[in-house]
């Protein structure tokens, strides 16, 4: 899906992950080990990597997006953009996620 | 929340959690109502629940990394000594990124950052006590796994 909320002038991608939500792991899990390895740091690193929940609430987004994990695809469409640090962050409902840096 | 009305909140903190609610008598429903949403907004999560666990088990000072450990254990239903590196990491991001900020928006628990510690917090007992009333019937499976022996 195009994000419409993304300046492809102002912005590049530099990383991009597929969420797996019948997967091990949470969302907020794959989005911050996206995130670290996109800024090339330690995920855990308490100084380079301030907390998720400042910037988005991810359990909620998962819940929007994915549903409760028991169900399978909901069949939503739509992307969230949100700020990280000096990054922009898209979570598309297909399960994409994509890491962006300024220009 | 306004901090400058007297209290229905603080009545509604120490009422015994196993009474039915009562409405306040001034009619300040919202505010009851809000308290329990928050509660369960705790609860609603299993890793929420085993971070609770810990945190009223004896020790209540646990380390991130600790607490991460023994919630793969958990969840995986292994002894702590075969949690991986990568496994207990993964664990502890999503703990630190968001578990671990919503409790503490709710007062349930305060992370020090400095000791990367999480202890108790003003709504701690609350939450518990809800949980003590609900959880056996609702996942006794994942009680028994937290209130069983450490291994």
């Amino acid at each position: 899906m195009r994000n419409d909320d993304v300046d492809f002038d102002e912005w590049q991608q530099v990383q991009e992950t597929h969420y797996d939500h019948d997967g091990a792991e949470e969302l907020v899990t794959v989005l911050v080990l996206t995130i670290a390895e996109a800024k090339g740091v330690d995920p855990l690193d308490t100084e380079s990597m301030p907390p998720l929940y400042e910037s988005i609430d991810a359990a909620a987004l998962e819940d929007t997006f994915f549903g409760p994990a028991k169900t399978g695809p909901t069949g939503k469409t739509g992307i969230v953009t949100f700020h990280y640090d000096t990054c922009k962050v898209s979570v598309d409902s297909d399960g994409w996620i994509s890491v962006y840096e300024p220009q | 929340m306004s901090d400058d009305k007297p209290t229905d909140r603080d009545e509604a903190a120490n009422r015994d959690m196993d009474s039915s609610p009562e409405v306040p008598a001034n009619g300040d429903r919202a505010r009851v109502v809000l308290e329990l949403d928050d509660v369960f907004e705790a609860l609603g999560h299993a890793r929420r629940r085993y971070l609770l666990y810990t945190l009223v088990q004896g020790n209540s000072e646990e380390t991130l990394p600790e607490m991460a450990t023994k919630i793969v254990a958990w969840e995986q239903e292994k002894p702590v000594s075969e949690v991986t590196e990568e496994e207990r990491r993964q664990v502890q991001a999503s703990l630190y990124h968001s578990h671990v900020p919503k409790l503490a928006d709710l007062g349930v628990l305060t992370y020090r950052q400095d000791e990367n510690i999480v202890v108790q917090a003003q709504n701690t007992a609350q939450v518990q006590a809800v949980l003590d009333g609900a959880g056996g019937e609702l996942d006794s499976r994942q009680e028994g796994h937290a209130r069983g022996t450490d291994t």
